[in-house]
């Protein structure tokens, strides 16, 4: 097969000039066209593609620099140019430099010569359309994704970005759409790699179905660009952009039709799946003012419509950020936590009010990131047991704690006992008293040393459960106390039928027990019925002096808060044991001023 | 007296009424081109010419008779152009003449140019007649 000959264009308004190159560029094989002014030049050029155009200089009507200049803006750098200029006419070049043209041609021109002329200029334009080929190429290996040939995650931030930029422009919202494949992992790893990349394949074109058909809320000029507005970021995570939308629902009817295109049956082989989209939505500018923000925030609500119930959608908002981030970021840290020595404990000690000695210390649990800094207990307990990290961590303290009351023993501080918070998850392990016994067995620290504090609320939520746990750790023989109490709505009937020592009454109603009114009656009835029953009664979160008067008019015996003391490093809790060992003597009221003052 | 302004092409022709009006090396050069062997080009061209020539010829003289610096050289580098591609170089010298003094605003100093234009004009049209003739 021979090749087309390669198609000439010749703008000239003097006649003659254009029969001889038309004759001179035929005999050299090209397939030539003539045009005889810059008008029909142009016109000639948008009907059909010519390899390459001769421009005369000089024309009624437009000249050739503007024909040429037209041209190169309508038809891209690579359409070569040739302007035919005046043998001694330097400024004529120079324009037709400035013009774009691609080279230039003095009259009067040398007709055996043109042809070859024609066919160097023709070879150094194919050279640069091979590079711009090659270039092409390469990008399109550095900006999409070889699997499905969406653009990849390199090319979806660049897009991102100026779609961002064009809607903000346009005062329009851009919505982008975070889609995670909710099943696509157990898929992969059952059915294996080249069955996983199928069905990526094929999510990809029903993806780009539901864009594509979403076009229509699009903006005209963006339609063209409809291919970039998904993309492959991750092995099953794809992002949408809509850009120039006015309002956020139109995002969820996108989201819905992806989800309904996705969740549509599909044969791997023999075998039949069903995958589902999680999806989250973020708006700009409200949910993000930049590409970052934006990909973070629909990420995020990805996580969450994933959490709530996979296979649907959900919109951003400033509440996940607040805590479902943070919540995220502890999670991971917090596996690390334990074999990085990150956690540490404090000691709060507990006073007897009555006699002013130090007769306990709660055991608080610390944690110190690198990163996160010191996260309050607040924040990483509730993470620690969802996570199901609560059960080594609690094992953690608990052994730490032994060890660290058996050797205040050693050295002989007065230590009456230690408390450690046990969780309802590891009240709910099979095998908790038992573990406890061990732990106590392996530290040497006599049980009726170690308390172990459980919430209210824990011990109600099931209480059969509870109640033989409990009585299998009396029977090791540690003491119990009910922390937090008061604030679980416990019958003080029901508490009868559980083996506890101690009551801890909620800082909440310690911190008002001097105030007239309810909560002073029910600080008053707790500490009257505890002792009807027996039970000991701590009072928590101690702050002022007037709190403690009126825990001590009431007989409360014991009490713990910053008053008295904050919870203590483990070396500043050695040296406040050691002070009052020193300083045992005196009276009750001494020795209690010496402890506040 | 003719600018050169650097224009080399005209170089080694022959000057004046003693030279051919139409050089034949040009028109062999056009023959050489011919997709149809040589016998149809030249004929063509030198009809393509004749059917303007008069016309052009008379608005260069228009030109300079209105002074009108701008058509004037506008005129004669068209037709530069034209008897440069049949080979009518001493025309194509004159009317060169003609468009840079023109284009420099001397349109004074192409006074005798103008007066030889008509004179060399008749010589060319009448060769290219001669050719024409000899061809049919």
């Amino acid at each position: 097969v021979t090749p087309l000959p390669k198609s000439i264009l010749i703008v000239d308004d003097d006649p003659v000039a254009l029969i001889v190159a038309q004759a001179a560029l035929s005999k050299a094989g090209f397939d030539v066209s003539i045009a005889r002014d810059g008008e029909d030049g142009l016109r000639q050029c948008r009907a059909r593609c010519f390899d390459l155009v001769m421009l005369d200089v000089e024309m009624p009507g437009l000249s050739g620099h503007e024909v040429c200049a037209t041209l190169r803006r309508e038809f891209g750098e690579l359409l070569p140019i040739v302007m035919v200029t005046g043998m001694d006419d330097v400024q004529s070049v120079d324009a037709a430099f400035l013009a774009g043209a691609t080279d230039f041609i003095s009259k009067p021109i040398r007709l055996a010569l043109l042809g070859h002329r024609v066919r160097y200029l023709l070879r150094s334009a194919q050279i640069a359309l091979d590079l711009k080929a090659a270039e092409d190429r390469i990008s399109k290996l550095a900006y999409f994704d070889s699997l499905t040939g969406l653009p990849n995650r390199a090319h979806f931030l660049q897009h991102l970005t100026s779609a961002l930029e064009y809607s903000e422009q346009n005062a329009r919202h851009t919505a982008l759409l975070c889609i995670d494949l909710d099943n696509f992992k157990r898929i992969n790893d059952t059915l294996g790699h080249s069955a996983g990349d199928a069905l990526l394949r094929m999510m990809a074109s029903r993806l780009r179905e539901a864009v594509r058909a979403s076009d229509l809320i699009g903006h005209a000029s963006l339609v063209a660009a409809a291919d970039e507005n998904l993309s492959r970021v991750g092995g099953d995570e794809f992002m949408v952009v809509l850009p120039m939308i006015t309002e956020a629902n139109q995002a969820g009817v996108v989201a819905q039709r992806i989800i309904r295109t996705i969740t549509q049956p599909m044969r791997l082989g023999q075998h039949e799946v069903l995958v589902t989209p999680s999806i989250g939505i973020a708006i700009h500018p409200t949910d993000g003012a930049d590409h970052e923000a934006l990909i973070k925030n629909a990420d995020l609500a990805m996580y969450f419509a994933k959490r709530q119930s996979p296979g649907t959608f959900a919109f951003y908002f400033a509440e996940m950020n607040a805590g479902g981030l943070k919540r995220l970021t502890v999670e991971e840290k917090l596996r690390g936590a334990i074999a990085k020595g990150e956690l540490s404990l404090q000691f709060q000690p507990q006073f007897d009010l009555g006699s002013g000695l130090v007769c306990g210390m709660e055991a608080l649990l610390r944690w110190t990131n690198d990163e996160l800094g010191v996260v309050p207990p607040s924040e990483f307990i509730p993470v620690a047991e969802e996570s199901g990290l609560m059960l080594p961590i609690g094992e953690w303290v608990l052994r730490t704690a032994c060890a660290q009351a058996m050797a205040w023993r050693a050295e002989n501080l007065p230590i009456a006992r230690v408390a450690v918070n046990v969780s309802g998850l590891q009240l709910a392990q099979r095998g908790f008293a038992k573990l406890v016994r061990t732990v106590l067995v392996e530290s040497g620290l006599p049980p009726q040393l170690l308390e172990l504090e459980i919430t209210e609320s824990v011990v109600m939520q099931n209480e059969v459960w509870t109640a033989q746990v409990l009585k299998d750790l009396k029977e090791i023989g540690v003491d119990i106390a009910i922390d937090d109490f008061g604030t679980g709505y416990s019958s003080f009937a029901r508490l009868r039928e559980f083996p506890i020592d101690r009551l801890k009454i909620d800082r909440t109603f310690v911190q008002r027990v001097h105030n007239d009114g309810d909560d002073r009656a029910i600080a008053s009835a707790i500490i009257s019925m505890a002792r009807t029953l027996k039970l000991e009664v701590v009072a928590e979160g101690v702050e002022d002096i007037g709190q403690l008067m009126a825990l001590q008019e009431q007989r409360c015996a014991l009490a713990q808060g910053f008053l008295l003391s904050r919870p203590l490093a483990a070396e500043d809790a050695r040296l406040l044991l050691r002070r009052l060992a020193d300083n045992a003597g005196g009276t009750r009221t001494q020795r209690l001023k010496r402890l506040i003052g | 007296v003719v600018s050169d302004a650097g224009c080399d092409w005209w170089r080694g022709l022959s000057v004046g009424a003693t030279a051919d009006a139409i050089d034949s090396s040009t028109l062999d050069a056009l023959r050489s081109v011919d997709p149809s062997g040589g016998a149809t080009l030249v004929p063509a061209v030198l009809r393509v010419f004749l059917e303007s020539a008069d016309a052009n010829l008379h608005a260069v003289q228009e030109a300079f008779r209105a002074r009108d610096s701008a058509q004037l050289s506008r005129a004669a580098h068209a037709m530069t152009s034209s008897c440069g591609n049949i080979g009518a170089n001493t025309l194509a010298r004159l009317y060169k003449g003609i468009e840079i003094a023109s284009r420099e605003g001397r349109v004074e100093a192409a006074h005798p140019l103008i007066a030889e234009l008509t004179r060399e004009h008749l010589r060319v049209v009448i060769r290219i007649r001669e050719i024409l003739g000899d061809a049919a």
